[in-house]
This record gives structure tokens, sequence and C-alpha cells, in this order.
């Protein structure tokens, strides 16, 4: 405990207009270890990170690096002073070399000529202590594979001299082979007494790389130590606030036949080839990574995107291959967008408009909508689901994370589907309105309805599904009970493919 | 919570203030021009004068009721213009031709709907931005209606015209009017106008149409998701818009008794402004009937109200403009606040 700090940062504080971002967070991370930076999605990471990269100022609070006091005044600041940020999102230009992205805007040379030996030749030298020869200074960046492509950015960083690198999600889109790769370099920087700050959801992962920790929830820091002292449930515990039997309610609900087959279905790219069955009253969860086309199956199923090959059929409808939303909406389907902002909800529009937008049949004669008939039916919803508002008529963009997710939810819930296509219905939503989305999915499994439940939050996959299956890159594994399943098995699956795993 | 319900609160007063503010700004504006003409004498409010300036603004108003929901919809339409010279050119051709006023007027009405058919038709089939198939159709209606009527006028040499339906759709009523009884108080295309606004504001906040019209504009990917049927919606907005630019064509073969292939022109600018100045919002999923007529009551009187104080022609161009950005403004700082 006698080593000393690299960077600290104590009571950062930001607001964005009226919500508050980062209330009072401290962070201590040490040279040569791996400090885990851990929370939900809108915990806060991304703000504290970028306020350490420069990206952001911080309204309140203080950091220092090594030992000197640091308040970046930009991203370019931030890098001369040693911390770097490697984003999900790789940021290099893909036309370039691999030499020239490394060193882009710190290009060696004098009087704006690049002196081309000198720029090999370090290069090089930070691809060898990364112990990666097999990439040249010469390659060209788009040519290299997505994990190739992030030790790139890695020897960027060390050839700034980076004191703190931050990796934000660096294996969401990487193999198991490659997170392996990946987890050697971070062993590297530690050797070069690098301070590395992790970033995942992936809490295995977590738990096997780094050596702390620090739990953010609702923009404050609620717990940080050292990895070998935590259990994965406490961690658990410490991010969403409350223990892992109240954060997953279990509601009792029989499972009955088939309700929904997919028969070797084709998107345009993904998924290549997914058979499911989901049962009358069954949560069916589907894992797997970010790309993977669980998202894509949603949507080709609903008629959202084009079916390439297979088919579609539901309990006493029959073949539904290709059939538009609309029709999908009246055959009993219901989709509910990862994407409330872009693409699930009418922001500038009211609740009640939101919600009765795919039939507003029970409230309109002709064509002609009865007013007071259309709020009393959002409002009687609004109740049900507990839609914290002022009125059916509010309009939605004043609403939080989690109302506005339940007013889309409200939505398939007035249009009375029988077969809910949930794509990641938690993502950014407080943790309170989580438990009540869970419960509700209990309680529409108990009244018959099926659930197809994407999420990349494998914890609640866990804790609320009845079966799950893994999509791989397009390939849909079989479903399997829950209680057969861990994250690091369903993990090994999503990154591995279902027959390397078993 | 609280927060929220500021917030709502705030946005509904905006919203209000928005229309208050340019009902306002409209009362202002006639205030002044009544104020600054008697000065020199004349009298603004004159029956004449305000006959006058209704009659001029059907037209343009015919237009706006139909960009509005355009516009509702976050599409544009620029060939309004040359769509209603279209149509003029084929009511007075019509005539010509023997055919009679009512299939004459028909024929407008349905040359305008053609032609919103033909631009909802392209921009879902072909997935083109409304802009470019409006700005092609601009073009090729104004050709149209130049080959028609051989790029010259056609007058209207009707037997009986001063006495027709069709002529005192546009003739003030009055004590030289005869025919016009005097509580009729305006032309009767004035009162077309009145009902068709108060038509489709009614569709527009009331039917499931309208609200699908605002949920395509507000955002076209959720109204897909909810099973709205985005193209046919689409063409069918077009369409219903194009019948409101034909009917104008048709007015203004009224007013003109002739068909000019060339007139109309550029009235398609003067239409939007009105809409955005009335808190049309070219992003889509906001305006309104009501705020579009006083949008266009607006442009009508300065254009009256300054020849009239001896403005000269650039200096309301000049006006126009400056109103028109002032609008936007406006609408983009509410927009950041709704943020």
């Amino acid at each position: 405990m006698s080593a000393p700090i690299a960077l600290e940062m104590s009571g950062i504080e930001k607001r964005f207009g009226a919500t508050t971002a980062l209330d009072g967070v401290d962070l201590q991370a040490r040279p040569g270890e791996v400090h885990a930076l851990i929370g939900e999605n809108g915990a806060g990471k991304s703000t504290l990170m970028k306020v350490l990269a420069g990206a952001l100022r911080a309204d309140a609070g203080s950091m220092q690096l090594e030992g000197r006091a640091y308040a970046p005044t930009g991203p370019a600041h931030a890098r001369d002073a040693g911390v770097a940020m490697i984003y999900q999102e790789l940021t290099l230009a893909p036309h370039m070399s691999v030499a020239d992205n490394v060193l882009l805007g710190i290009e060696c040379g004098r009087r704006g000529i690049v002196d081309a030996r000198a720029t090999g030749a370090k290069v090089k030298e930070a691809l060898a202590v990364l112990h990666h020869t097999e990439i040249s200074p010469d390659d060209t960046v788009k040519r290299l594979s997505i994990s190739a492509q992030q030790l790139v950015e890695v020897a960027r960083a060390l050839v700034a001299d980076a004191r703190v690198i931050i990796l934000d999600e660096p294996t969401s889109s990487l193999t198991q082979k490659d997170t392996v790769r990946l987890f050697e370099v971070i062993h590297r920087l530690k050797e070069r007494g690098v301070a590395v700050i992790y970033i995942s959801h992936f809490l295995e992962e977590v738990e096997e790389i780094s050596d702390h920790f620090t739990v953010l929830r609702d923009g404050r820091s609620v717990g940080s130590g050292r990895m070998a002292d935590a259990s994965l449930d406490q961690i658990i515990e410490l991010m969403v606030g409350r223990s892992v039997e109240e954060m997953f309610p279990r509601i009792p609900h029989e499972i009955g036949g088939p309700v929904l087959a997919l028969n070797d279905l084709a998107g345009r790219k993904t998924p290549h080839h997914a058979n499911l069955s989901l049962r009358r009253g069954e949560i069916l969860g589907v894992a797997g990574l970010v790309g993977a086309g669980r998202t894509e199956m949603l949507r080709a199923v609903f008629g959202l995107d084009p079916i390439v090959r297979g088919q579609v059929t539901l309990a006493g409808i029959g073949d539904i291959t290709g059939a538009s939303p609309s029709q999908a909406i009246r055959s009993g389907l219901g989709y509910l967008s990862e994407n409330r902002k872009d693409e699930g909800l009418l922001l500038n529009l009211s609740i009640a408009d939101n919600v009765t937008l795919s039939d507003y049949r029970p409230v309109s004669r002709r064509g002609w909508i009865s007013q007071p008939k259309h709020v009393a039916k959002v409002a009687h919803l609004v109740d049900a689901l507990r839609i914290k508002t002022s009125s059916p008529t509010a309009r939605v963009d004043g609403l939080s994370g989690g109302n506005q997710q339940k007013v889309a939810l409200a939505r398939l819930l007035h249009q009375n589907a029988d077969v809910l296509l949930l794509d990641e219905p938690t993502r950014g939503v407080d943790v309170g309105s989580k438990v009540q989305i869970y419960e509700l999915m209990g309680q529409l499994a108990a009244q018959g309805k099926s659930i197809l439940f994407v999420s990349s939050y494998l914890p609640e996959l866990l804790g609320v599904a009845d079966r799950i299956c893994v999509m791989n890159r397009g390939e849909l594994s079989p479903p399997q009970p829950a209680s057969e399943l861990s994250e690091e098995s369903i993990m090994r699956m999503a990154t591995l493919g279902g027959e390397e795993a078993s | 919570m609280t927060n929220s319900e500021q917030k709502r609160i705030v946005q509904r007063f905006a919203k209000r203030l928005r229309t208050l503010g340019i009902t306002l700004s409209l009362l202002i504006l006639v205030g002044v021009f009544t104020v600054w003409t008697g000065v020199r004498d004349i009298d603004f409010l004159a029956t004449r004068n305000v006959q006058n300036m209704t009659g001029q603004s059907v037209i343009i108003g015919l237009g706006a009721v139909g960009m509005t929901m355009i516009i509702i919809s976050g599409g544009i339409d620029l060939s309004a213009g040359s769509v209603m010279a279209l149509s003029m050119v084929v009511t007075a051709f019509s005539i010509q031709a023997g055919l009679g006023l009512w299939v004459g007027a028909l024929l407008g009405v349905l040359t305008g709907a053609a032609s919103g058919f033909v631009n909802g038709l392209m921009i879902t089939a072909f997935r083109l931005v409304p802009f470019i198939v409006t700005l092609g159709m601009m073009s090729m209606a104004r050709g149209l209606a130049k080959l028609v009527a051989e790029s010259q006028h056609i007058n209207v040499t009707y037997p009986g015209w001063h006495d027709s339906w069709l002529a005192l759709m546009t003739v003030n009523p009055g004590p030289k009017s005869e025919h016009l009884p005097s509580w009729l108080l305006f032309a009767p295309s004035v009162w077309v106008l009145i009902v068709v606004a108060t038509l489709m504001a009614l569709v527009l906040k009331k039917t499931v149409f309208g609200r699908h019209v605002f949920a395509i504009g507000s955002n076209e990917l959720t109204a897909r998701l909810c099973g709205v049927r985005v193209p046919l919606t689409k063409v069918f907005i077009y369409t219903l818009s194009g019948v409101f630019t034909g009917l104008a064509g048709v007015v203004f073969c009224s007013r003109q008794q002739q068909g000019d292939p060339t007139a109309a022109l550029a009235y398609e600018l003067d239409i939007i402004a009105a809409v955005v100045i009335g808190g049309g919002s070219l992003r889509g999923g906001e305006g309104s009937i009501f705020g579009s007529l006083v949008g266009v009551l607006i442009i009508v009187v300065l254009r009256t109200g300054l020849p009239m104080v001896n403005a000269p022609a650039p200096v309301q161009e000049l006006l126009i403009g400056i109103i028109i950005v002032v609008a936007v403004i406006i609408d983009q700082l509410q927009h950041r606040q709704a943020d």
C-alpha cells in the first residue's frame, strides 16, 4: 500500500443543465496497477473519464497527476500531461499506416517534414514493448483486425508516454482469444508502471484483470477496494444499491406450449441461422456481443428488416414471415426498440400519443379520436406502470429515462401484445425503474404472455430469464436453462461460439 | 419530477406564447400601418383594403394549409407556386375548350392532386428527399404550364363570365356587386379558405390520420415501428396538399380571368415563410393551421401596407426576410430550451 499514487480524483462534480451526472466522485489509481471502474449505464463512468481525458471540464473537485495538480483544458492538454483514453469506438485514420496513426499529432521531424526513419523506429519500439512485432509500422490500418487496431491505439498511448491509460469497454467487440491477447498487453503496461483504468460491463473479466476497483452509482463513488477482497455479488450490490434477490424479483409463472417459432431465420447481414421456440408464459433471454445480430433478429421477426431465408410462425396465426410492422402488431407482436430516443419514442409529442400510436382503434370512431377516452385510457396505464408525470398529455422529452421506457412499454400493453420482443428494456434506466420493469415482465409472463428478452447485461439475463440462448456472429445457440449458466459460460459462448465452448 | 414538471409548464407556456406572440405581432403590424397610413390620409382599415388583403391571402392561404401538413410531416413542397400556375392554366384551357366552368375547375383541382400524388410517389417509392423531388416538380409543372398555354396567357372568354359563379368567387361583396349579398363581408373564396382551414385544423388535431402526420414528422422510425403505414400516409399527405394547391390555382384563374403560366412565381417561398412564421418547424412534428394563417396575414399586410406608405419594393423584401430569420431564431431558441 506504499505505492505512490499516479492519479487522484477527488470530489469531482459535473452538471448538465438540471441533471447531476457526477456528484462528488473520488478515485485513486496507482502506477503499475489496473483499476476497474464499474457501474451501470448512466452511473457516470464515461462522464468521469471524459473529465479525466480533458473532453469535459468538471464543475467542482480536483485532480492530481503524479502529485501535481492537473486540470486539463482539452484533450490535447491531457495527452501532453500523460493521460490517454482509448475509446470503445476506435479513433484511427483507416487509410493511413500504423506509424502515421501512432504518431498522429506528434510526428517526428522538423519544419513540417516527417522523418520517416525516426518515425518507423519509434513505432517499432512501442510495438515491441507490447510484444506485438507482427504488426508492421507500414501496414495500412484498415487492413488490420479490430484487436490489432486496438493495439495501435495502445501503442499510440505508449509513444505519447502516457502515465494513465483509460480503456473503455475494450473487449466489447473482441473474441475470447483477442481478449487474452489484450490482457497480456495490459500486463506489459503494468510492468512499465502505467496506471490502467479499465471500464467494462463484464464483471468476471474485471475480476480477472483488475487489482483495485471503484464502483459508481448515480454519479457517486459508492465503494472501492482491492479486487481480491470483494466478491462479485458484493460488487453487483454496490452497483445497484440493493441485494441480488431484491434486484430480480421472481414472479412464479407457468410455461406452456410453443408460441413463436423461428426456423433457420436469416437477415440480410445477421442473423445467419436463428432457430428458436418461445413458449407461452416464458421469458427467453438472448445474450451476445453488441453487433452479433440479436437486434437484427428481433427486427426481422417484427418486419422492420427484410428476411432473406427461413420462417417465422406464430401459434394460432401461422406463417408470418415477412409481415409488415402493422401486420406484426395485429398478429399480437410487440417490439421495444433498444434505442428509445432515436426510434422508440416521439419525444416532442405527448405520452398519450406515444402510447396509442400503434393502435388508435380503442379510442377512436371512424378515424376521429375521442380525446376524453384517449386520456382516460392512457391515464390508466400511467397509473398501472407508475409513470411519474403530472398528466398523460405531458410531453415525453420531459420525463426521466426510466419513465420514458415505461411509456414505450405502456404502448405494448395498450396494443395488448401477446409476444413481446424487448430489446435492452432496461438500458439507460434508473435502478428503481429497472426492478419495476423486471416485475412487469414477470407479471406478463404470469398472464401467459411470452417475452423474448435481449440484453447485454448478464446479471439481469441470469436473474430474470427462464432460458437463455446466445447469439455469436449471427449464429444462435440452442437455449439452456438460466440456472445452468453463469456470466462466464455465457461470455465464452458469446465470444467463442457454442461448439468450441462445450 | 418537479424538474420535469417545470419543463412541461415552460414548454406549454412557450407554445401558447408563440401563437399569442405572432397574433399579437399581426395586430401591432396592422396598428402601425393604420397610424402610418392615417398620417397620409389613407384608411388602412377601409373595407375595400381589408377585402383586398383577405382576397390576396386566399391563394397563399390555401397553399399554406397544405404546406403546414407537409411541414408537420417533416417534408417540404417547393413546387406549390408552379403547380398553382399549372392548375390555373389547365382550368382556363378547359373552359376555353368548351368543357364548362365546373369541369374546368374540377380539372384544375385534379391537376394539383395529380402533381401532389407524383411528388408523394417519388418521395416514397424511390426514397428521395422531398426537397429534390419537389424542386424537380417545380420545374416540370412550370414547363408543363407553358406547354399547355403555348407560353402565352389563355384569356377566358366565357359568355357571361362576370356573372358566373367562378368569377364571383373572387368578387368582394358591396354596393357595386349585385350578385353577392353584403352580409357575406368577404369574397366567397375567403370563405372557402376559412372552411378548408377549419376542417384541416380539426383533421390534424382530432383524427388518426392527423396524429400519424405528427408522428411521421416527429420521428419516422417510431411511426414505422408503431405500424403506421408511412409511405401510404405520405402519398396521401402530398396528394391532399395538391388538392389545396389546385384549388388555389382555380381561385387564381377566377381572379385574373385567364391562365397565366408565369403566375404564382416563387409563391412557395411566401407559403413556406408563412408556415415557419406561424410556428411550423422544418424539423417536422410541429406546426398549426391557425399559426400558418396568421403568418400568411403578416406577409400580406406587409406586402400591402409597405407600398401604401411609399416604402420601396427592396425594403419589403428586406423586411420579410428579416421576419423569416427572426421566426426561425425564435424556433431554434425554443428548441434549445426544450433540450
